[in-house]
């Protein structure tokens, strides 16, 4: 028996064999016709499965600052957040004033149109017509009706901004409803997202205790290309369809607009009583330039191609600046620490204004006292 | 006279018709392709007729074509039946193609590199058409060549078919069975999931143990220190070009000693020295065309279709999560087919188990013709050699089961408790806790001593203790540190109709009391919390008292009961272990 051929028949062979390749045409096309809802389940599953899998390095790494809840801290802000998703809770009663205040200026167009001189098709005046028989209707010949609807989506306006209130208070502005536009982002939140995960934001520095590190290996950090993709995605997965004002509210911190110092809006900066502070100190010369140094200050100043000159400058600000009649009462030191702190309340002649970083003020009062120590001793 | 002004087909339609002129032509075409049948040869051949034409027009294939002209044109029917080739060598050849073929499609989505790999096999199996399917394919191929090629070894050296004058057949035969592994071996990384990349990494840190060549050889493979982008490519150029080019060549060389020396008969029909393999008398030949013929399309049919219904009920090509050098799954093992080499290596010194022992086995397996040179091949005059190789393959099957992760390793319990309920998908197998329905995972928190007392307020009482024993502070802490920030626990009872769930919790209670000498006073407790929308935390963590422990394994005192650690105050000292997992409700482990 098992010296022979399996099936001893040739036609019997010919037969199992053509059955078996129909058999696998069958199969292969039934596969076929159900792959495309099979791959949408495994995309599905796997899409899953990336926020199971970014929660963990969220966890892990995200939630110190950001809350393990996403909603934010004296750290960093919150992710969970309608205003990243761009949720517009004015939207509905927004279009809804539009459309109302609309109103008069269309019953203007439709009489206008209806007594004008130019002939229109029958069904034209006919739709026109009814449309102001409907709009009178509804608001009466006179369109007080307008008015008393626009007051009452006016209440209803503000009792929406009322319960934002306490957000609005921890600096959320119903104006600038969409992080995106915000920071005027041009593509989408996905990529938003992946990308501040991976480069990070150096210059948070200036507005969070610890700057948004980078997280990709692409940039230093410790995370693959999939572990950011995973944590995006986990992070997407906050969005809903329905954000309600409640978790608005739960939001403890909201995202601060980053802005370069020199793009800043100046905030008033009190000199004077600053400048008593520092002068009742004692410059170190030797210290001001390595802090010369440090803030990069030559990069500009030396020899004076987009700033003034370092060197002569005490000489100058004597000679030349304090001439100036706008400068009329200054001091050569309160000249110096304005022009440090508050670069923009005067400009030289011949220089551009907005270009020197408005951020000195950060340096403590002796870090300042050495600085203007050094650059007195530029007299020559 | 033409018709046209050169001869031409037309001038045959107008001599003799059309339709005789056509089948003439296509007469003639088929004979050309077939080179040599025309259409009546084969309608006679199929039907199993004897051939009407002289000479035999079924032999001119084999002398004139380049498909058949390796083939022999007659068989010997002592070896066209199920014994003594169990279609064993037909199959690895069977194979060799099918791997080429599917792998040549997975080839088109596939791109060697770290960062991209894995993307790519997700891509395959959403966003591929037939995708899952040619990897599964491919996948199982791969496996069953490695069985079939090991099976057709050992079947050669029973049937003593590696004897005079097949000796340098069995060697090729051997070096075709090394390339199928390591074939299967570098297509193991490619996909750069975890199982992919630590199974890899176990079996290329074999080859450190070599003397004073191991490290530069693992450099060679790995192309750096780690497995990385260098390593992924080499493997990858091993797995398409170098390898398979390899072993088309080595098919080539041993096919063709099959052929000169012709198939070994059952080894009472051939004595060692007589040629009557390629000498096949009248009555015993069955002919190439039709029979192996008929029988080997049969074949590719029959076996294409059991591998189609394999996969699409039967197997699916696991894939785990992306690669991560810095983390070693609980319980990594090298593929099955190297799990002989990772049991042996258990055994001692990794140069000689690993190296200097597998080296010798393997010129041993290769050398088996020349050093097996007795005269025949019938059972009762081998008693040594089959003893030998018997005690070879109960070795081998022993040392494989040796290999496995759970052999000699001492795992913690806990360690273990927790892997058990969380492990991720491989294989078709999970961890318990995974497949549990997402509705059943109601947010709460629960713990094994409902489950392993009778009492209704077990819960209750529960509460009280680990409240008063520091328990519920040390589960709190243990949370926080797991960056799951609560303040407060509350037990309750698993909901009654959370079917899944309370049988999970049940296993978990029972194998807490499987491991009650190295748990001891031990409990679990599952902390489930709503992450976000849609994703639910679970958080089991497991109680023990610490007990005297040497090298893993528990210390039992002379009653047979293990030792508790005290502190200071001669209080026992608590010990706490917790794992965390992330539940989607669409991840879909629990269909």
């Amino acid at each position: 028996m098992l010296q022979r051929m399996l099936i001893e028949k040739i036609e019997s062979r010919i037969l199992v064999g053509t059955a078996m390749f129909l058999g696998l045409m069958l199969l292969v096309g039934w596969v076929m016709i159900k792959e495309e809802s099979r791959m949408r389940e495994v995309d599905i599953q796997h899409r899953a499965q990336a926020v199971e899998r970014g929660a963990e390095i969220f966890a892990a790494s995200c939630a110190t600052c950001h809350g393990a809840d996403g909603l934010g801290g004296p750290r960093a802000p919150a992710l969970n957040n309608p205003q990243l998703f761009g949720h517009n809770f004015f939207a509905e009663v927004d279009s809804e004033i539009a459309k109302i205040e609309a109103i008069p200026a269309e019953v203007d167009s439709i009489q206008a149109t209806l007594n004008g001189e130019e002939q229109i098709l029958s069904t034209d005046r006919e739709a026109l017509e009814s449309r102001l028989a409907a709009i009178y209707e509804e608001y009466g010949e006179d369109l007080n009706g307008v008015d008393q609807r626009l007051t009452e989506l006016a209440a209803e306006r503000q009792s929406i901004s009322n319960q934002i209130q306490g957000a609005v208070d921890k600096g959320y502005n119903p104006e600038e409803y969409d992080r995106l536009a915000q920071v005027a982002w041009g593509s989408t939140l996905d990529a938003f997202l992946s990308g501040t995960i991976s480069a990070g934001r150096p210059v948070s520095a200036s507005y969070w205790p610890e700057p948004m590190a980078a997280w990709s290996q692409s940039f230093g950090g410790q995370m693959r290309g999939d572990e950011v993709a995973n944590l995006t995605a986990y992070i997407m997965n906050w969005d809903r369809a329905d954000w309600s004002v409640e978790d608005l509210l739960a939001v403890n911190q909201f995202a601060v607009v980053p802005v370069v110092g020199v793009l800043a809006e100046a905030e008033e900066v009190d000199v004077l009583s600053r400048l008593d502070d520092i002068l009742a100190l004692t410059g170190d010369p030797q210290n001001g330039q390595v802090l010369y140094t440090q803030q990069a200050c030559q990069g500009c100043h030396l020899g004076g191609i987009i700033g003034p000159d370092t060197v002569g400058t005490w000489t100058r600000i004597n000679d030349v600046r304090l001439q100036d009649e706008t400068l009329a009462g200054y001091t050569a030191h309160q000249y110096l620490l304005e022009s440090i702190i508050d670069p923009a309340a005067y400009i030289p002649e011949g220089y551009a204004a907005g270009q020197m970083p408005a951020n000195f003020g950060n340096l403590s009062d002796q870090e300042l006292a050495d600085l203007m120590a050094y650059v007195e001793s530029q007299d020559q | 006279m033409s018709v046209l002004p050169f001869p031409s087909f037309l001038d045959d339609v107008k001599e003799k018709g059309l339709k005789k002129a056509v089948f003439e032509v296509a007469n003639e075409s088929v004979e050309r392709l077939t080179a040599g049948m025309n259409i009546q040869d084969l309608r006679e051949a199929l039907r199993g007729d004897a051939p009407s034409r002289r000479p035999n027009p079924r032999l001119t294939p084999h002398a004139d074509s380049f498909w058949l002209h390796m083939r022999p044109s007659y068989y010997n029917s002592e070896v066209t039946g199920l014994y003594p080739t169990f279609r064993l060598g037909w199959l690895s050849t069977y194979f060799v193609f099918f791997e080429t073929i599917t792998g040549i499609f997975l080839m088109l989505w596939y791109t060697p590199s770290p960062e991209i790999a894995y993307g790519n096999m997700l891509s395959i199996l959403n966003n591929v058409p037939l995708g899952q399917f040619t990897r599964d394919l491919h996948r199982l191929g791969a496996e069953a060549m490695v069985l079939i090629v090991f099976l057709h070894m050992l079947r050669t050296f029973f049937t003593g078919s590696y004897k005079r004058p097949r000796q340098f057949t069995w060697f090729t035969g051997f070096i075709l069975l090394v390339l199928t592994g390591f074939l299967s071996f570098t297509g193991y990384l490619l996909p750069w999931d975890q199982l992919a990349l630590w199974a890899v990494t176990i079996g290329a840190s074999m080859a450190e143990a070599a003397p004073f060549v191991g490290e530069q050889m693992n450099l060679l493979l790995r192309g750096g220190p780690e497995l990385g982008a260098n390593g992924l490519l080499r493997f990858y150029l091993l797995h398409v070009l170098a390898l398979p080019a390899l072993l088309f060549v080595f098919t080539g060389v041993h096919y063709y000693k099959v052929i000169i020396h012709g198939h070994s008969l059952p080894p009472r029909s051939e004595n060692i020295g007589e040629d009557s393999a390629k000498r096949v008398p009248l009555d015993k030949r069955v002919y190439f065309i039709p029979d192996v013929l008929t029988s080997e399309l049969m074949w590719v049919g029959v076996s294409t279709f059991i591998m189609v219904v394999l996969v699409i009920w039967f197997y699916h090509a696991p894939l785990e999560h992306h690669a991560n050098p810095l983390d070693t799954p609980l319980g990594t093992t090298a593929p099955w087919y190297f799990l002989w080499l990772q049991g042996m290596l258990k055994l001692g010194d990794k140069t000689f188990w690993g190296v200097v022992f597998p080296t010798v086995l393997l010129a041993f397996i290769a050398g088996v013709p020349y050093l097996d040179v007795t005269p025949s091949r019938r059972w009762a005059d081998r008693r040594f050699a089959l003893s030998v190789g018997l005690v070879m393959l109960a070795v081998t099957v022993v040392l494989s089961y040796m290999g496995l992760a759970k052999f000699g390793i001492k795992t913690s319990a806990d360690t273990t408790v927790l892997h058990e309920l969380t492990f991720e998908p491989a294989h078709n197998h999970m961890g318990m806790l995974l497949p549990v329905p997402y509705d059943q995972l109601v947010v709460g928190a629960y713990t094994t001593a409902e489950f392993t007392s009778d009492d209704p307020d077990a819960v209750a009482n529960f509460t009280e203790t680990i409240t008063a024993d520091g328990g519920m502070d040390a589960i709190i802490a243990e949370l926080n540190a797991q960056h799951l920030p609560v303040q407060s626990v509350r037990f309750s009872n698993v909901p009654a109709d959370a079917v899944e769930l309370r049988h999970v919790m049940q296993e978990y209670a029972n194998m807490i009391e499987e491991h009650g000498d190295e748990l001891y006073n031990g409990y679990g407790v599952l902390i489930i919390t709503q992450n976000q929308n849609g994703l639910k935390r679970l958080d089991p963590i497991v109680l023990w008292n610490e007990i005297e422990l040497d090298a893993g394994y528990v210390v039992l005192d002379a009653d047979g009961k293990p030792i508790p650690v005290l502190d200071e105050n001669g209080d026992p000292v608590g010990r706490i272990s917790s794992t965390h997992i992330f539940i989607n409700e669409n991840s879909g482990y629990f269909d």
